[in-house]
């Protein structure tokens, strides 16, 4: 039986921060991924760090020091993250979408985080946009990272600080015993600790499980269609105020045995560093699927056709599909258990996981090196689930 | 004297047109592809990667590999294997992916 | 939306023939093909604009089909349309002149046929080395040598019948280059008898090199390409029972052109798509969709014919795409039970003669393991993304297990090719690594598009 100071589970972008986190402090963690590291959801998402879609309150605020973290993380971890702060642009069609952007523009100014605000004219200019363009809100500072490269960093960096990365190693069970877990079966051996981090992402619901503790995640899936390189370029992330509402109030979204299931969705366009063009996006539950249905690539390059006209000279070459970890009330779900000391959950990022990463990873060693939670954390405290846990 | 690779015994092409090759004129037949029309002439290269900046030019000729992209009327991307070669067209060797920025 | 009876995805021998035995039976049906003409790949024409008095192999089974599917009206055919994904059980997406459109039939034959199995060595990438698919298309298509002093290695007999045609049109050949060794050929001859159509055009295709002064080298094949821009010498070698290089056989030849022949890779994308099951067969080395005797997948009203079930050349295309036709035309209550048996039974006697005959063939020519020792770390393996085998292996070396995960390290196979170029490859190189097999190291999850369909498509409904 091998010891360790910290079992996390799960090699995404929370597992591994929180396991680079944990062993520049010092202490031996262990990580234990099934799969390869960014196997799941981290590897099929896209890389926005954008503050300005984030909810105002705890979400947002976490998210600017997430950000902060960002700005010096290439550096420290050694790996180029191909990090790059060009702006962010969110664009209203409708005389609904401009009253909602502007009340999110005033929401934002409160919270600290300002926007600029384009009329109609000049939020087309912003990219050659479509007629149906009525305004925008742009935010400079909103950036784009690799999350792959960021995964591998943080992984490599943790191996480098004494941290141990045991990918192909599932998860069998989880000991406990009268103080508290006490260790980790996996069908490579068994690993004592006394502190477990789940951070299993969609599946975090089967680590709790394992234990008794119900972790109310559920997997959301969303589409992304890649186009092949660019004759032209795109500076930051666009983002159409369609997609923001039906991130913030999805409707619909239900997992039908006759196979139908509805979605919701709308325009969220980058450029990846190789020149090929992001398009997604869309939400709708659908199980653990990971298929990209012929209808959900359909609505999200009708989308992006008429928001981005010069869009239809390019190719689509293929499309990915992602399932972000929804947590009960879409809040991450970040804290003690308290009935069973040692286990930590660090899950239900949903959309923001790759914002959110370095300030989870950073609070989560905190956390379990003072062994208390900060003020901060008490949002996402796993007790507001308070019968399941 | 052009290198010419087409087979000619015994086989009848129609009226020969001229395609514009990277600024210079460049022979095709009804009923040829770009790729074809360059390769009779001996031009292999079509194009240079964007990553290590390596020739490339037909390799499966089916329009499957994408190895044959070349800018056509200004359209970059084009398999020219599975372009028809037409009067007056140009053709330029692609660069990675020759782009211009969004007007912002 | 379009929907048909019976509807039918390639244009090759096998889906023409399942064609024509659907239509004769009564039930309406449409053929989709991405290219300019039917034909696929094997039966090529020229486009209308050439014309040559001399053909290249023998055309009159291609013609009979040909004239087969036009002169009956049941029969449509949409060229220049690719099917890019699935809108539901026998329903396909497809785009067509810059339009995206569904096509619904009530059963689907899926006949999307083959490609090129890349090899991959050093120089692989230089303008001037082509596959032998690409020579063919050439040479079928438009009447172009690919070059004037001409290189073929690979294995299988593609290379007899591509030596034969350049030799016909007047290109000078370097050399030919079989892999495998003679020996391995004739200690399967037993079971290539019986085939004596096929067999017989082997040895015509023999004796006629022999007579035009080619020698086919055995054991043999390329150990890089060089040049500058485009191939300008080829460095040859002998290679032992499992074609691995051996040293000191190195001899450089002076070309203008390469052409690879390492066999074919069946086209699985669309059946992926549709939820068919797949099973791994050593013999193609890649996968195939499982299919019972009626070539019908394991999703019902879903049949496969020809290369796409396994590389067996036209005839048993054309043999298989009757099965299917055949089936379909049952299943839809054109044929009675008895008079579906009936239509099938010689295209099921000539497939059990033929399948015995693919066989010994797939022996003598699977690819071997030594192919893989032909890789440098600066070859390049993902054409696409610019991977090299360098890269391929630091993924290993850090941890990726599958081809998947080599993806995902890597980017190769998320090119404009979606992996057709290095999926092979990538497979037999974590295969090798990781001491399992290249089956073990899996396949990428498909997705629609599974070919690049024009945004623009999209814009009107």
């Amino acid at each position: 039986m091998i010891s360790s100071d910290v079992v996390v589970i799960g090699g995404g972008v929370v597992g591994t921060a929180i396991t680079y986190y944990l062993a520049v402090r010092g202490l031996a963690p262990t990580l234990i991924e099934r799969h390869d590291l960014a196997s799941g959801t981290s590897g099929a998402c896209g890389g926005s760090i954008t503050m300005q879609t984030k909810r105002a309150g705890p979400v947002l605020g976490c998210a600017i020091q997430s950000q902060d973290l960002y700005r010096a993380l290439g550096d420290e971890l050694g790996h180029d993250l191909e990090y790059q702060e060009q702006g962010s642009l969110v664009v209203a069609e409708t005389d609904d979408e401009l009253e909602y952007l502007t009340a999110l523009v005033a929401a934002q100014a409160v919270a600290g985080l300002h926007l600029d605000w384009l009329d109609g004219p000049a939020a087309r200019a912003w990219g050659d946009l479509g007629r149906s363009v009525q305004g925008a809100s742009f935010c400079p500072t909103d950036a784009e990272v690799n999350p792959l490269r960021v995964v591998f960093a943080f992984g490599e960096a943790a191996r480098r600080h004494g941290g141990r990365i045991l990918t192909h190693t599932r998860v069998t069970g989880i000991r406990a015993d009268r103080d508290g877990v006490a260790g980790v079966q996996t069908d490579r051996g068994d690993f004592a600790a006394r502190t477990i981090v789940n951070a299993a992402g969609v599946w975090s619901s089967m680590i709790g499980q394992m234990v008794g503790v119900d972790v109310p995640v559920r997997p959301r899936r969303g589409v992304v269609v890649v186009t092949e390189p660019a004759p032209f370029s795109v500076r930051g992330t666009l983002f159409s105020a369609k997609y923001l509402i039906s991130k913030r109030h999805p409707v619909g979204g239900s997992t039908a045995n006759d196979g139908n299931s509805t979605f919701t969705g709308g325009l969220v366009l980058s450029e990846a560093v190789a020149g090929n063009l992001l398009v997604g996006s869309s939400r709708e539950f659908a199980e653990y699927d990971v298929g990209a249905p012929v209808d959900v690539i359909d609505f999200i390059v009708r989308e992006a056709v008429r928001i981005i006209p010069a869009i239809a000279g390019v190719r689509m070459i293929r499309a990915y599909a992602g399932l972000r970890p929804l947590s009960g009330d879409g809040l991450p779900i970040i804290g003690n258990v308290p009935r069973l000391p040692g286990l930590v959950l660090a899950t239900g990022h949903e959309g923001d996981g790759v914002a959110l990463a370095p300030w989870t990873g950073k609070a989560v060693a905190d956390l379990i090196v003072s062994g208390a939670p900060s003020e901060e954390l008490a949002p996402f405290d796993p007790r507001r689930f308070a019968e399941a846990v | 004297m052009e290198p010419d690779l087409r087979i000619t015994h015994d086989v009848q092409r129609g009226e020969a047109f001229a395609m514009n090759v990277d600024g210079s004129s460049l022979r095709a037949f009804p009923g040829e592809t770009v790729a074809g029309a360059l390769l009779a002439a001996g031009r292999y290269r079509l194009r240079y990667t964007t990553t290590l900046g390596h020739p490339r030019g037909v390799f499966c000729g089916m329009g499957a590999c994408h190895d044959c992209r070349m800018t056509i009327d200004g359209r970059p991307n084009q398999r020219a294997c599975v372009t028809a070669a037409r009067p007056g067209c140009h053709v330029a060797t692609q660069v990675a992916r020759g782009r211009s920025a969004l007007p912002q | 939306m379009i929907a048909v009876d019976v509807l039918i995805v390639g244009a090759g021998p096998a889906g023409l023939s399942a064609a024509i035995e659907a239509a004769d039976a009564g039930a309406d049906v449409l053929v989709l093909d991405e290219n300019e003409r039917v034909g696929g790949q094997i039966y090529r024409q020229l486009p209308p604009e050439i014309t040559a008095s001399t053909s290249l192999g023998d055309q009159t089974k291609a013609r009979s089909l040909f004239q087969a599917v036009e002169s009956r009206r049941n029969i449509k055919v949409l060229c220049r349309t690719t099917a890019w994904g699935t809108r539901g059980p026998t329903t396909l997406a497809i785009s067509t002149d810059d339009r995206v459109d569904d096509v619904n039939g009530r059963c689907l034959i899926v006949c999307t046929g083959a490609y090129d199995r890349p090899v991959p060595f050093p120089g692989w990438t230089l303008p001037g080395v082509i596959s032998a698919g690409a020579a063919l298309t050439l040479l079928k298509g438009q009447r172009i040598l690919p070059g004037r002093n001409v290189l073929l290695v690979g294995a299988g007999p593609i290379q007899l019948v591509l030596a034969t045609y350049l030799v016909q049109g007047g290109a000078h050949l370097a050399g030919v280059l079989e892999a495998s060794t003679r020996w391995a050929l004739y200690r399967r001859f037993p079971r290539l008898l019986g085939q004596w159509a096929l067999l017989r055009e082997g040895v015509e295709y023999l004796v006629g090199l022999r007579r035009a002064g080619v020698r086919v080298r055995y054991g043999h094949t390329i150990l890089r390409a060089e040049g500058e821009d485009r191939v300008r010498q080829a460095v040859v070698c002998r290679v032992d029972e499992q074609w691995k290089p051996v040293p000191g056989s190195e001899k450089a030849l002076e070309v203008d052109a390469v052409i690879c022949g390492f066999g074919f890779v069946p086209a699985t994308e669309l059946t992926a798509l549709l939820g068919c099951d797949h099973q791994y067969s050593p013999w193609t080395g890649g996968w195939i969709a499982k299919h019972n005797r009626n070539m019908e997948t394991s999703v019902p009203n879903v049949w496969v014919a020809g290369e796409t079930t396994g590389v067996a050349g036209a005839v048993v295309a054309a043999e298989e795409g009757r099965l299917a036709g055949i089936a379909a035309a049952h299943r839809l209550g054109y044929l009675s039970e008895s008079a579906a048996e009936v239509r099938s039974r010689k295209p099921r006697r000539r497939l059990a003669g033929l399948y015995r005959f693919r066989r010994a063939i797939d022996e003598v020519y699977r690819p071997r393991e030594g192919l893989l020792d032909l890789l440098t770390p600066d070859t390049v393996v993902c054409r696409c993304e610019d991977v090299t085998a360098r890269g391929v292996s630091d993924a290993l070396v850090n941890g990726a297990r599958r081809t998947a995960e080599v993806k995902t390290r890597t980017r190769a196979g998320m090119g404009p090719c979606q992996g057709r170029m290095c999926a092979t490859s990538l497979a037999a190189m974590v295969g090798r690594y990781c001491a399992t097999s290249a089956e073990e190291a899996g396949q990428s999850r498909v997705r629609p598009p599974i070919k690049p369909v024009p945004l623009s498509a999209f814009r009107t409904r």
